[in-house]
């Protein structure tokens, strides 16, 4: 457990964060942000950030860029997306929507915004494997994507009402004579509250609550005859509660603020470790403050000392999605980007199969993505970034023009730039030596610096993050 | 206030997250692999492989019960009449494609498990591969977390089994339920040639290249846990796809195995035990059985493909000397309806026969025919609960505690010595 002796500490380990001699604002701590945050990013937007300052870098994260990377402006390449996505669920081919929203990370003027998407289909999982209708999976993604960083209320309440929801959690056989506890179950174990928070008793009262929510022609219906419209008590509130009275009634427990800042806390400091709740307490007061505005939160955490403390680096595993969509933006693989398809189905094999979470709770993440077989599948996706020969992933990326680009164009310096672009801060020296120990003089520079890459990129300490 | 690297790394070592990590041990061949080909046939540790037929495979058409005008009355166009048949006893026999099974029968290396499924059977695929997968009948909140085979293989190994691949799936999506576990990882390959490190195409150059990277993934860092963690799968799966590279260049034995999807994975499984991989549980599948419409062709040409592909397989175990160290379940999530229906195929139904290869102590038929005269709603009713086959491979086969997988009351069969 992180522990927090005093007060004092936990308020001053997110007080703001200033740059400072023993702390400074440096390549590093950009790069930090920016997978944190969002995704690895190209090495314009490093030096960019890293010249105007953490504010900037982090206001730019929060209100997104002025174009994609594409060159799209913003406005239009959200529009083109949403059309895009919106057309990919009306295949039905769920490889096809997974790969519209592969592409948009890839290219997207709104990392922070696509992360926080992404925090929310793991945290109200929802999965087509169960719901086996693109459309309302879509329509939910775009919930989180319009809701993300709003009202945390809203969208718990919206969630509630959400067509995929109710079919995956079987609202629609929660009926007044037989309620189901699925949803109104999950809805305070892993929505709003965590174990611990709530009796069984609270569960029963809640599927009362939300009986009569049913999905009819793709839509959300109440049916007032399916209703339970008795007085019911849940977590020391008594009344004729519906499902909105309910969500009040679990956003207003202090428990819910605490379970979103661990969650919060998990997504953007670390997965590693066990977080004193007193290290926690200023984040659900912030929360609370903020009326559940998720935005505010997250700025908070974004500008914090902790969140950029050194001690805070390399304290994630990077997700499959986060290893394959950063390193294509990172090494600016854009022009044509490699085969989205081909992205989604090796996320898929690694263990982030987009919109079919293994169960409702989400992805566990962590030490979770690491298994023999998902070692192999993360070493050939980015071997085949790298590729010569393949046709889905490789044959786009020219590594000497894109480091000659930046001024680097002596074979040191090359490495220098990989490393600097890609590795964690505190892992950069150790790898960087490793990778010029394994040169191998006699081939010629390009085969020399893609080999250099691959290296870097499979190396362990590319998958922290 | 602690916010240095060593607090993070002292909190990783008492910290919740990291001790339950800290106990999930990284699968792979690390450091066994050079040794393992001669130690692990010298030390002939048991092997179970399990076939499951995915859709509901029609029993009584499989062994079937010719004698009984219940079958007669059930099954007018899809009749299996007893010339055809390969004899088992004189009311029952096997489907004509099964000549597999038949010679299996005849040496004494297959049992036939008849009248086999569990209480309120369940007609949905989908829930009836959980039940059979999980060995669980009850929708406990954990209930799907672990399969039958996770369970076993999370009891399974100390410190030295930790770094062997604890149990492999060939073929199919993804990792089965059955091997889902929570401590050590099983692995799921679609073929032995797809689990193969990218590297160049020139020889000499993979080399050098597999050397290097396996280097970079050597170097220590300053100690870091989850680092380290990282560091041993990225090594144990380079170390599996190098060792299963090599079983490409392994020749076989002679025996040849039909062309079938079946055949070849249970030629690469073959392959694999030859090489002395420590790997205890295999899994694998046969799809189609769900023949709801013209039934016979498709049948018998899956059951041509199971009875031909597990005797080549058998054939080749013994040719190689791994035969009585290998063990073969095949199951399927239920039977058929005993009716017919008007497609000239079969709906979903309950109970069913479950077949056993290997070095039996009781081969041929196990447990009577279900009558038809005692139905339950239409489909034959179980004598034997599915789970008491799995206690034998567990407790009597692999000689472990299969109350600790299974939970208690579920007395082994005798199959095995």
């Amino acid at each position: 457990m992180r522990s927090v002796r005093r007060r004092e500490d936990a308020v001053a380990a997110w007080a703001p964060y200033a740059p400072s001699p023993e702390q400074p604002w440096n390549l590093a701590r950009v790069a930090h942000l920016h997978r944190r945050a969002g995704f690895q990013a190209p090495w314009s937007v490093l030096e960019r950030d890293l010249a105007e300052g953490p504010e900037a870098a982090i206001d730019r994260l929060i209100h997104g860029e002025p174009t994609a990377l594409d060159g799209q402006p913003a406005a239009q390449f959200e529009r083109t997306m949403d059309l895009l996505s919106a057309e990919s669920a009306a295949s039905g081919s769920l490889s096809r929507l997974q790969s519209a929203w592969i592409y948009r990370m890839i290219l997207t003027p709104n990392p922070l915004r696509e992360r926080m998407t992404r925090f929310w289909h793991g945290h109200f999982a929802t999965s087509n494997t169960k719901v086996n209708n693109l459309k309302l999976i879509h329509r939910q993604s775009a919930l989180f994507r319009s809701h993300g960083m709003g009202d945390f209320r809203e969208l718990l309440s919206e969630v509630g009402r959400d067509p995929a929801m109710l079919i995956f959690l079987d609202s629609p056989t929660n009926r007044k004579a037989h309620p189901n506890e699925n949803y109104a179950r999950e809805v305070m174990e892993l929505f709003s509250l965590g174990r611990g928070n709530y009796s069984e008793q609270d569960v029963k009262e809640a599927a009362r609550a939300f009986t009569g929510r049913f999905v009819q022609g793709d839509r959300f219906r109440e049916v007032a005859a399916q209703h339970d419209g008795e007085i019911k008590q849940i977590l020391g509130k008594e009344g004729v509660l519906n499902g909105e009275t309910v969500v009040g009634i679990l956003v207003d427990q202090p428990a819910c603020a605490r379970f979103l800042a661990h969650k919060l806390y998990r997504l953007f400091i670390s997965e590693f470790d066990d977080p004193d709740p007193a290290l926690l307490e200023p984040v659900a007061s912030n929360l609370r403050a903020a009326n559940y505005r998720i935005q505010t939160t997250v700025e908070m955490i974004l500008r914090s000392r902790l969140f950029h403390d050194n001690a805070s680096q390399g304290r994630k595993l990077r997700s499959p999605v986060e290893l394959a969509v950063g390193t294509v933006r990172a090494l600016e693989i854009l022009d044509p980007c490699p085969s989205p398809e081909t992205l989604a189905a090796a996320c898929t094999r690694m263990g982030e199969a987009l919109y079919a979470p293994p169960n409702v709770a989400g992805w566990p993440g962590g030490t979770e993505w690491i298994n023999t077989a998902s070692s192999l599948e993360r070493a050939n996706l980015l071997l085949g970034l790298l590729s010569k020969s393949d046709d889905k992933l490789g044959r786009r990326l020219n590594p000497e023009a894109l480091a000659k680009r930046y001024s680097f164009a002596n074979p040191g310096d090359t490495r220098n730039f990989y490393t600097q672009l890609l590795v964690e801060g505190p892992f950069q020296d150790g790898l960087r030596s490793a990778v010029e120990r394994q040169a191998q003089p006699d081939s010629q520079e390009d085969d020399r610096v893609r080999f250099d890459i691959s290296l870097i990129l499979t190396a362990p300490e590319y998958q922290l993050t | 206030m602690s916010l240095h690297r060593r607090d993070f790394l002292k909190a990783g070592l008492t910290g919740s997250s990291l001790v339950a990590f800290g106990a999930s041990t990284v699968p792979g061949f690390l450091g066994k692999t050079a040794a393992g080909a001669s130690v692990a046939t010298d030390r002939g540790e048991r092997v179970l492989v399990v076939v499951q037929l995915l859709g509901g495979n029609d029993g009584l058409n499989t062994v079937v019960p010719f004698k009984d005008p219940g079958y007669d009355r059930a099954r007018k166009v899809l009749r299996m009449n007893s010339g055809q048949l390969i004899s088992v006893n004189d009311e029952l026999g096997l489907h004509p494609s099964l000549g597999g099974f038949g010679k299996l029968l005849e040496s004494g290396r297959l049992s036939i498990l008849q009248g086999v499924g569990y209480p309120n059977p369940d007609r949905s695929h989908f829930r009836s591969m959980e039940i059979w997968e999980t060995a669980r009948l009850d929708h406990g909140r954990d209930s799907l977390d672990t399969g039958w085979l996770g369970r076993t293989i999370d009891r399974t190994g100390g410190e030295a089994a930790s770094e062997s691949i604890p149990a492999m799936s060939l073929g199919g999506q993804g990792l089965p339920l059955a091997l889902k576990s929570s401590r050590r990882s099983a692995l799921a390959v679609q073929g032995l040639e797809q689990f193969h490190l990218r590297l160049s195409e020139k020889q000499a150059a993979r080399q050098s290249e597999a050397a290097a990277l396996q280097n970079v993934a050597s170097v220590a860092q300053p100690a870091d846990p989850v680092l380290d963690f990282v560091r041993r799968s990225t090594l144990a799966a380079y170390q599996s796809s190098q060792t299963l590279e090599k079983l490409l260049d392994d020749k076989g034995t002679g025996v040849t195995y039909p062309g079938s999807g079946l055949g070849q994975r249970l030629s690469s499984i073959a392959r694999i035990i030859r090489a002395g991989f420590p790997t205890p549980i295999f899994y694998t599948t046969l799809d189609g059985f769900d023949t709801h419409a013209n039934q016979p062709g498709a049948h018998a040409a899956l059951l041509s493909e199971l009875g031909d592909a597990l005797s080549a397989f058998e054939a080749d175990l013994k040719s190689s000397g791994q035969a009585e160290r290998v063990t073969t379940l095949v199951f399927s999530e239920f039977g058929r309806r005993v009716e017919e229906n008007a497609s000239s195929g079969t709906d979903h139904g309950a109970a069913a026969p479950a077949f056993v290869l290997g070095p039996l102590a009781r081969p041929g038929l196990v447990g009577a025919h279900p009558s038809f005269d005692d139905l339950d709603d239409g489909d034959l009713k179980h004598h034997t609960d599915f789970r008491r086959i799995y206690a034998s491979l567990l407790s009597e086969w692999l000689k472990l505690d299969a109350s600790a997988v299974l939970g208690p009351g579920f007395e082994p069969l005798g199959l095995f010595a």
